[in-house]
């Protein structure tokens, strides 16, 4: 204490700031494009939203600041509320499924008897490497009455043909079942890696144990990829709390609302009624929304092995 | 020499600055933005567009084709940056939200109006909202119902007649289905696919509407909730396609392939049954009449010039000439529309075409006021919800009257 207080009288503290200044302007230089980008297109875009969201109007029409009132119109408005159901439905639909999914075919190609798992891995990962418009086109082929794929199939095997989007269960189902084809691969690649990274002396010792591979299972792979599936976790519910080009491409939030979810109500204010000010009320508490069951999650969830 | 030097590249970027501003003076920039009615969009524009280049030296065209799937988002973008075409195909329906935050030149306040409008009667007005003539009209596809005489012959069922009936329609369908036939009819209301516009027709006729005469809604009276429960029959018995299954597009084309024996449709179906189906026979017929009347959905398109735009007496040369009656029976004739103009020869000798051109007078539209899409969504959501069966009637009525009355607050 005594020797750094003696260096700062002497200068040499000083000199050693300037130094570190130096080195860490570097440093910023070097971070000064990541920065620049965040601040542009994610630090400035969520900063206007949270101001937006006390004004009311459009881009259309002009804004003029109304306090809290696009608060308090979410608050009474029925459509809100459907759109929250509907996400929320969806969100426990999908976030389970697809995760459980692509551990069960991470932990299937993870095994060393499997052949071709290479071409398996890229069947299973491309999907989500493909824009969703294109996705959803091919579903909405398949699904299409009479004459679509899946409907023929089931035709062969004597099974009546499915409305796919006539009723809120089937359209909802179709959602999943499209988002949950996008996503396993994305997950499973994830899961792939935390498997690789599990010590095989682990399995070993349990099979000398006498552990079979189901045991082996819950007492070794799933406790050593929690940090994963806590990551995993927190990523499904980040992305599919934000639920929109699916619906935008294959329900178009039909029948009846049944499958608007709350992305969706956000785009439909903000650029087919012209009320940013309102989308933007909603965006400020899906963001809200999404932090506080990342925070909870971080807080409840294992993060370490 | 230093000094020199500077002062000479001055004079050299004034020199450039001014031959630039001299050109842009000398070209006039129309930009002329319109969503496609035909594949050969641009090639149809490109004659009429050099024609008019020739005839005024010193103004260029600039002519984008927007696609209709982004049509708001490009508009929106455009009209709110400040980048608005000067001149503009706007569909009434879509175009509510320009026209009260007037992004519009005013024809009539511009002066205009008296130079173009003797070419349209009555229907010079179907581009006059919120007292503004907004546009020079300029298409529309009419709509009337078609039946395959075919599978009507088949079937042994007579064939419908101008003053059929909305019982009469129903009768029809559970005769073509007793015979055989899978799915008689089709009436496309699914909400993402546009379905207020067949709906529309049924509810007018039942005697009801969205808003009443001085602007309120009207959506949870009798006859709203009468017409919903008059259709959702009509699918509960399987004599139309489930809802949802095809839309207004798919069905037309299902109808050309001979496998839908009636649906109500819009022009345009007459050009591809004469390119596909040459040998389909088919009948054309007025809407079925109800309590209300007899009704069918049409909507328009017209020409507006931008507020914004900075050589408005150019685009509005412009637009009379591609409102010309040359243009419109050319153009129009191409693309399979029907022109607003009433000076045209257009589908005189053509059987189908001038029962649609007669019937146009019949036609409605949604009502053209501020938040008119957001009105149209909000209560056609609750009628796909009573008509999907995951409501009754009465409280999607109950529920479209409630968001109304909120939004127009």
């Amino acid at each position: 204490m005594n020797v750094l207080s003696a260096a700062r009288r002497s200068g040499k503290a000083h000199l050693g700031l300037r130094e570190a200044l130096l080195s860490n302007a570097v440093a910023y230089l070097f971070l000064a494009p990541a920065l620049l980008f965040f601040v542009v297109f994610q630090a400035g875009p969520l900063i206007t939203t949270i101001v937006l969201s006390f004004y009311e109007g459009g881009i259309l029409s002009g804004f003029s600041y109304s306090g809290f009132d696009n608060y308090l119109t979410l608050w009474s408005d029925r459509e809100f509320y459907q759109t929250i159901k509907f996400t929320l439905l969806y969100f426990v639909i999908i976030v389970p499924s697809v995760l459980a999914v692509s551990l069960a075919m991470a932990v299937l190609l993870n095994d060393k008897f499997i052949r071709g798992k290479n071409f398996f891995k890229a069947a299973i990962f491309f999907p989500s490497l493909a824009p969703m418009v294109t996705l959803s086109t091919l579903w909405l082929f398949m699904i299409f009455p009479n004459v679509g794929l899946i409907n023929m199939l089931l035709a062969v095997v004597n099974v009546r043909e499915v409305e796919w989007l006539s009723s809120p269960l089937m359209a909802t189902l179709t959602i999943v079942l499209v988002e949950l084809w996008r996503g396993v691969g994305f997950y499973m690649v994830i899961f792939l890696a935390g498997l690789v990274a599990i010590p095989e002396e682990l399995y070993e010792a349990a099979e000398l144990d006498g552990a079979g591979p189901i045991r082996q299972f819950w007492s070794i792979t799933l406790p050593q990829l929690r940090p994963t599936i806590t990551f995993c976790l927190i990523m499904a519910v980040i992305f599919n709390f934000q639920l929109f080009d699916a619906v935008y491409m294959i329900t178009g939030g039909g029948p009846g609302g049944s499958t608007e979810s709350i992305a969706w109500y956000i785009f439909s204010n903000a650029f087919k009624y012209d009320q940013l000010g309102l989308a933007s009320a909603t965006s400020t508490l899906l963001l809200l929304a999404v932090m506080s069951i990342t925070a909870v999650l971080l807080k409840v969830l294992p993060s370490d092995r | 020499m230093k000094y020199r030097t500077i002062v000479g590249l001055l004079g050299a970027v004034g020199s450039l600055f001014l031959v630039s501003s001299a050109s842009s003076e000398e070209t006039k920039t129309i930009g002329f933005w319109k969503a496609p009615h035909s594949a050969d969009e641009a090639a149809l524009w490109s004659p009429y567009i050099a024609e008019f280049e020739k005839a005024h030296p010193g103004v260029k065209i600039d002519h984008v084709i927007t696609p209709w799937n982004t049509w708001n988002e490009a508009y929106t973008a455009a009209f709110a940056s400040g980048n608005a075409p000067c001149v503009s195909y706007m569909v009434d329906a879509f175009s509510p939200a320009f026209i009260y935050n007037k992004k519009f030149v005013d024809i009539d306040a511009a002066g205009w109006s008296d130079q173009v409008k003797g070419g349209y009667g009555p229907l010079w007005t179907v581009a006059h909202f919120g007292e503004m003539q907004v546009g020079v009209p300029f298409a529309t596809s009419p709509r009337m119902w078609l039946y395959n005489k075919d599978m009507f012959d088949k079937a042994g069922v007579k064939y419908p007649t101008d003053d059929w009936t909305m019982d009469d329609l129903v009768e029809t369908l559970r005769k073509l289905k007793a015979s055989g036939v899978e799915t008689p009819g089709n009436i496309p209301v699914a909400a993402a696919k546009l379905g207020y516009q067949s709906y529309l027709p049924f509810l007018w006729s039942m005697g009801g509407d969205i808003l009443d005469k001085s602007g309120k809604p009207r959506v949870d009276d009798d006859a709203s909730v009468h017409t919903m429960k008059w259709l959702k029959a009509l699918f509960d018995e399987k004599l139309i396609a489930p809802i949802g299954n095809y839309s207004a597009q798919e069905g037309q084309d299902l109808f050309v392939r001979g496998s839908i024996a009636v649906q109500n449709m819009a022009a345009e179906v007459l050009g591809k049954l004469k390119a596909e189906a040459p040998d389909l026979k088919y009948g054309i017929v007025k809407s079925p009449t109800g309590p209300g009347g007899q009704h069918n959905f049409q909507d328009w398109g017209y020409f507006a010039i931008a507020n914004e735009c900075a050589y408005k007496e150019e685009a509005w040369e412009f637009v009379k000439f591609i409102t010309s009656k040359q243009v419109v029976e050319q153009y129009i004739a191409a693309v399979g529309l029907f022109p607003a103009r009433v000076d045209t020869n257009l589908y005189q000798s053509d059987p189908d075409g001038k029962a649609f051109l007669d019937n146009m007078a019949q036609n409605r539209n949604i009502p053209i006021v501020p938040k008119s899409n957001q009105i149209v969504d909000l209560w056609f959501k609750e009628v796909e919800a009573a008509l999907s069966g995951i409501i009754a009637p009465e409280e999607a009525a109950k529920n479209a009257q409630a968001s109304l009355e909120r939004v127009l607050r």
